[in-house]
């Protein structure tokens, strides 16, 4: 497995930290959020011991679980700092993300009703998005 | 659970499911006499309502008008709300039924839950949120939406991951994982279903490309994209990346009136209006112009109001309606979507939209159908309940009703009408047990505290961290121990809570506290629970003054916790000076005449008149003419083929017989006064105005009736081949065989309906000419029958007989306003020219019987206008007091109208309307006093300039000027809306509880900022 990784890193030669600094940025959010915390924290004792209702979680049922989860943070975090120097369309926080315009869509329900994005304003028919950074 | 009275019968009800039908009917019996147990399957109630942004014809904002309902029947101390429960099964016979639940778990308990919304914030797995129709997610911890009654969490246990976190965060200490399924027992005298419909799924239409384009959305969609409370705010956006769009199309007919993709022949009845209304609204959210086109076979807008609304949208609005059959909806480039279609005259078109709105039908739901089979109800072929016209609530199970969607696809008035007539039905057998199970709360006297200085207690609300986690509530607190006349502060964690009700009560006792200000959250909803409380501690419940620092204040600047915290200081001081002036107030209770009054002596009146009777209430039932039985007499048949004549007969020998009837043929109203409860009418005969009888009465039910109007086109009146509607079913009774001989009989639709000096559409004419068209056929079948409509209004199950109709060779062609048929006898015989569009022609067909469906008028009503003070619409329909959630009360307490008078309508929607008039009054009628609120307009007479600009102010007619040459409000009369007080040039008019010296304090308190100023009384 180790070699397995290694030639996989040679292959991908030197890592660009610049051009990647919004993927980790995103990263290191996704990685402080509450939920994901929660749910890795969460995991060996909800699969191994039980939960709330005396049940053990399927462990495959649980890593997909937590697979979308951190998917999901992952991609709000990518739009969270994309709005970072300023209020985006759907389509423009999609050319930023690489995330797909229909997701970007969803996941700012997300956002704006966790507080953390909201409408800032209109050109003409499009919407354009804002962070909101206390 | 409700224990068995003494008497043989039960006197409480049953109502499964809780929408707004539900809610009404819960609301008429709680009010009548009878505890009811109100169930239903989800965590709360409200049903498909809360989910709407605006409702048709009046665009009032549906959670709004709903919102006071759920309040309601979530206080009412005799409707026990059972959520997150199922019926099993039922046991018994009318009343006496056992019902057998299964009470679901919901992990959260709701009578600990205080709605804070800690655990949603913090849950770290989510679901499809049902309510916003799978638009967005919501936590495994949720509500359905803020409004929600009751106002407590559940678990989505099939979302939880069971991780405990909730459990950690609630303060309240409201979870409660080890709750299991329950099964419970009732013991109730009737039972009333209200189960609603469920939306039709369009996802295996594959042709509208509903299921893999997210810009294709159901109705009931569009309705969360318009809603404030939806997932885009309210903004007019498209799912697929959130742009405004150019362009929507609504495509009419999906699940309804379709044989073809799925079963459900019949129309929903309700689809027109709430596309066209989605259209309006959408082009009034839509920040640059919108584009909006209704694809439509007929455009059914038959309701009160409705087609005035239709044509305001397409001549005000702009919205486009395409007559057409839509072939396909295909996806194009940026999220677009080209319709391809066929119009009326048969060719193929296509048109690109940015979004597509599926107008779907209504069906009982799979867990309805299964309910109605496990408690034996007959159901009709497309699984609703079967009713007969004449008993249009009664199920085949005896002692168990029906109203609202179950019955048949119907609006939201419809609907509120059946719930209050299966009130009415469900009451009739249990008027025994009247007041025998309900709860009346006994309170201690209160304490007199004129002459006392104020001392103002301050309870400060952290919600939680609604208000907590924005605003410094130790810092509000703090600052109003400061305030003048304080005498004592505290926070609380949710001062809603049964401790801390607890907690103010010991405090009042032990502070002598004689004024009390809450600062939390709306006093729409908690207002009432604090003035309860307080009284409960022996004040009188006027005493009490609300702050709202959550929804006016934290929830609107999260963001800004040092404004939030000064401006609910601002808004604390601002409560605690109007409190300091608050007086006590006494509210009137006065003893009733529990005697009706019946105007009017068709179907409805007399429906209305034995439904109280049988009640046993005295009716006093007034008809104009001599004989009973009104347009019905006229009439053979219901659609759906029931015999009319047998029906009245039973129903005038009924009403001549009953021993709580006093019958007052030839009479008419002249004149009353008084106000509900107390009503003094005076009667007159018709032909001797010398012999007057004054009635004394608690209620009036107007049912003054309506009539045929006279054609004064297609040579009606000049050839005797020209008939009206009314008169060919009075031929037909008479002796169908004279019509065996007509080889070509022709039926005009519309005739004095839906044209620019009556711009209603007669909504029973359709279904009428098509019912005689059919009996013609029958008559002889090789007759040629032709039916020239603008749109065919055959909505609900009615649809089952337009296309029986057409099965029978009958054949209908539309015609326009603008091309009307052209009537001549020239030649001998009837000729009808008329444009058919399809062919693209004129044709002209020989007719040897011409049949006019004349619009229904309302009959002429002067004396009760006048003498009732009731208000009619511009084409002489009573007016009634809320379009949606009143329509069977006028705005005046104790009138009530039911019939033709209200609106034209069919046998079935009179009989039931005339019950659910029956059941509002018996809300009246069943209690032996009536108590009135204290918030009164009050004239001081010194001051008055006898100007009148009150009694042209006040919306419900109260102000009059009195003996002694002054303006008097009675205070039974009065609304206590303010309109007289603000008009008053005199200011000879106070409201009590919103003076001008409490009003100003208040105001200027809240514009002090200085503490020292306030403390300076300044």
């Amino acid at each position: 497995m180790v070699t397995e990784l290694t030639e996989l890193v040679q292959t991908m030669g030197p890592f660009d930290a610049e051009a990647n600094k919004m993927a980790l940025a995103a990263v290191l959010r996704t990685l402080e959020t509450e939920t994901v915390r929660w749910l890795m924290g969460m995991q060996r004792e909800l699969t191994e011991k039980g939960n709330v209702y005396g049940e053990k979680v399927k462990a495959d049922a649980y890593m997909k679980l937590l697979d979308e989860t951190i998917r999901s943070e992952y991609q709000k975090s990518l739009i969270y700092l994309s709005l970072q120097d300023g209020p985006l369309s759907v389509r423009e926080i999609d050319s930023r993300t690489n995330i797909g315009i229909q997701t970007v869509s969803n996941l700012l329900s997300d956002l704006e009703g966790r507080g953390q994005v909201e409408l800032h304003g209109y050109e003409g028919r499009t919407p354009k998005f804002a962070g909101i950074f206390l | 659970m409700a224990a068995k009275s003494g008497n043989s019968k039960v006197g409480s009800v049953m109502v499964v499911g809780a929408g707004i039908a539900g809610i009404q009917a819960s609301l008429d019996l709680a009010e009548s006499g009878f505890y009811v147990h109100l169930v239903d399957a989800s965590p709360s109630i409200g049903g498909l309502m809360p989910q709407l942004d605006k409702t048709f014809p009046t665009n009032d904002c549906s959670m709004c008008i709903v919102s006071p309902k759920l309040v309601d029947a979530g206080r009412h101390l005799n409707i026990n709300i059972i959520s997150n429960t199922e019926v099993d099964f039922v046991e018994g016979e009318v009343g006496n039924f056992t019902a057998h639940l299964v009470n679901h778990p919901r992990f959260i308990d709701p009578v600990k839950c205080t709605g804070c919304g800690v655990c949603k914030q913090h849950c770290p797995v989510t679901a499809v949120n049902e309510f916003n129709e799978g638009l967005d997610r919501r936590a495994a911890t949720y509500i359905k939406y803020p409004q929600a009654v009751p106002l407590a969490y559940a678990i989505d246990r099939e979302t939880c991951i069971g991780c405990g976190l909730c459990e950690k965060l609630c303060l309240a200490k409201a979870v409660v994982y080890a709750e299991e399924e329950r099964r419970s027992t009732l013991e109730v005298g009737a039972i009333i279903l209200a189960p609603g419909n469920e939306v039709f799924d369009p996802t295996a239409f594959d042709t509208y490309s509903y299921a893999h384009h997210p810009n294709v959305v159901t109705s009931l969609e569009f309705e969360r994209i318009l809603s404030a409370s939806g997932p885009y705010q309210g903004h007019l956006m498209r799912p697929y990346d959130r742009e405004e769009p150019k362009s929507v199309a609504w495509l009419q007919c999906v699940g309804s009136r379709d044989i073809n993709h799925c079963d459900n022949g019949y129309c929903s009845a309700v689809c027109c209006m709430y596309a066209i209304k989605e259209a309006v609204i959408a082009k009034e959210h839509s920040h640059e112009p919108l584009d909006t086109a209704i694809f439509f076979m007929d455009m059914r807008t038959y309701g009160k109001d409705f087609e005035k609304y239709y044509e305001r949208a397409r001549e005000e609005h702009g919205v486009r309606f395409i007559r057409s059959r839509v072939h396909t909806v295909d996806p194009v480039e940026e999220g677009r979507l080209k319709i391809i279609y066929t119009d009326e005259e048969g060719k193929s078109l296509e048109e690109e939209f940015d979004m597509v709105v599926l107008s779907s039908g209504f069906q009982p739901s799979k867990r309805t159908v299964e309910l109605a089979e496990r408690l034996g109800i007959e159901l009709n072929e497309h699984n609703f309940a079967e009713t007969s016209s004449f008993e249009p609530v009664k199920t085949s199970r005896e002692g168990i009703f029906v109203c609202g969607a179950f019955r048949d696809p119907k609006d939201i008035p419809i609907s509120v009408m059946e719930a209050s007539a299966a009130a009415a039905a469900a009451a009739a057998p249990l008027v025994e047990s009247r007041f025998t199970l309900t709860k009346t709360k006994e309170l201690p006297a209160e304490r007199l505290v004129a002459g006392e200085e104020p001392r103002v207690g301050v309870f400060v609300c952290n919600c939680g961290i609604n208000i907590g986690g924005y605003a410094d509530v130790p810092a509000v607190r703090d600052y109003a121990r400061n305030l003048p006349n304080v005498v004592h502060v505290e926070d609380n964690l949710f001062t809603c809570s049964q401790d801390t009700q607890e907690k103010i009560r010991e405090v009042i006792k032990e502070k002598d506290i004689n004024r009390v200000v809450v600062a939390s959250c709306s006093p729409r909803t908690h207002e009432p629970m604090f003035q309860e409380t307080i009284r409960e501690a022996g004040l009188n419940k006027y005493l009490f003054e609300m702050a709202n620092i959550r929804d006016q204040d934290t929830w609107v600047h999260q963001n800004d916790p040092q404004g939030a915290t000064q401006k609910a200081k601002d808004l604390v001081r601002s409560a605690v000076a109007k409190a300091a002036l608050l007086d006590p107030l006494e509210q009137t209770v006065l003893g009733l005449n529990k005697v009706a009054l019946v105007v009017g002596g068709g179907v409805a009146g007399m429906v209305a008149a034995l439904s109280l009777a049988d009640q046993g209430f005295p009716v006093h039932l007034v008809e104009k003419t001599g004989e009973l039985g009104g347009n019905a007499l006229k009439l053979r048949k219901t659609w759906k083929g029931e015999d009319i004549g047998s029906y009245v007969k039973d129903l005038v020998a009924r009403v001549q017989s009953h021993e709580h009837i006093t019958l007052h043929t030839n009479t008419q109203v002249v004149a009353n006064t008084g106000f509900v409860g107390n009503f003094d009418t005076i009667l007159e005969k018709v032909d001797d105005p010398e012999q007057k009888t004054t009635v004394q009465h608690g209620v009036s039910i107007v049912a003054t009736g309506g009539k045929e109007s006279r054609p004064t086109e297609y040579l009606y009146g000049e050839d005797d081949r020209v008939l009206t509607a009314l008169e060919l079913d009075s031929r037909l009774k008479e002796d169908g065989n004279g019509f065996k001989n007509v080889n070509r009989a022709v039926f005009i639709q519309c005739v004095g309906s839906r044209e620019p000096e009556r711009p209603y559409c007669s909504k029973i004419c359709c279904t009428h000419s098509i019912e005689s068209a059919l009996q013609l056929k029958e008559l002889n079948p090789d007759m040629n029958v032709y039916i020239l409509y603008r749109d065919i209004r055959t909505y609900g199950f009615r649809e089952e007989l337009y296309k029986k109709a057409r099965a029978k060779g009958i054949i209908f062609i539309r015609y326009s306003l603008e091309r009307k048929p052209q009537v001549s006898n020239g030649s001998g015989s009837l000729q009808v020219q008329v444009y058919d569009p399809i062919l693209g022609r004129d044709l002209v067909i020989p007719a040897d019987a011409l049949v006019l469906a004349s619009a229904v008028l309302p009959n002429e009503a002067k004396e009760v206008v006048r003498a009732l003070k009731v208000n009619q619409n511009a084409e002489g329909f009573f007016l009634e007091a809320h379009m949606k959630l009143r329509p069977v009360d006028f705005g005046s307490d104790g009138l009530f109208l039911c019939g033709l008078a209200h609106y034209p309508k069919s046998i079935d929607e009179a009989i039931a309307q005339a019950q659910a008039a029956a059941a509002r009054a018996a809300t009246v009628l069943a209690k032996d006093v009536i108590t009135l609120g204290a918030v009164k307009a009050v004239v001081e007479p010194d001051k008055c300039a006898v100007c009148l600009t009150c009694v042209r102010t006040c919306p419900f007619g109260v102000p009059y000027i009195g003996e002694d040459g002054y303006a008097v409000i009675d205070p039974a009369g009065c609304h206590g809306c303010g309109a007289c007080v603000a008009e008053c040039p005199g200011k000879a008019i106070s409201l009590q509880h919103f003076t001008d010296k409490q009003l100003i304090a208040k105001t200027e308190a809240l514009l002090l900022k200085e503490i020292g100023e306030a403390a300076a009384g300044k």
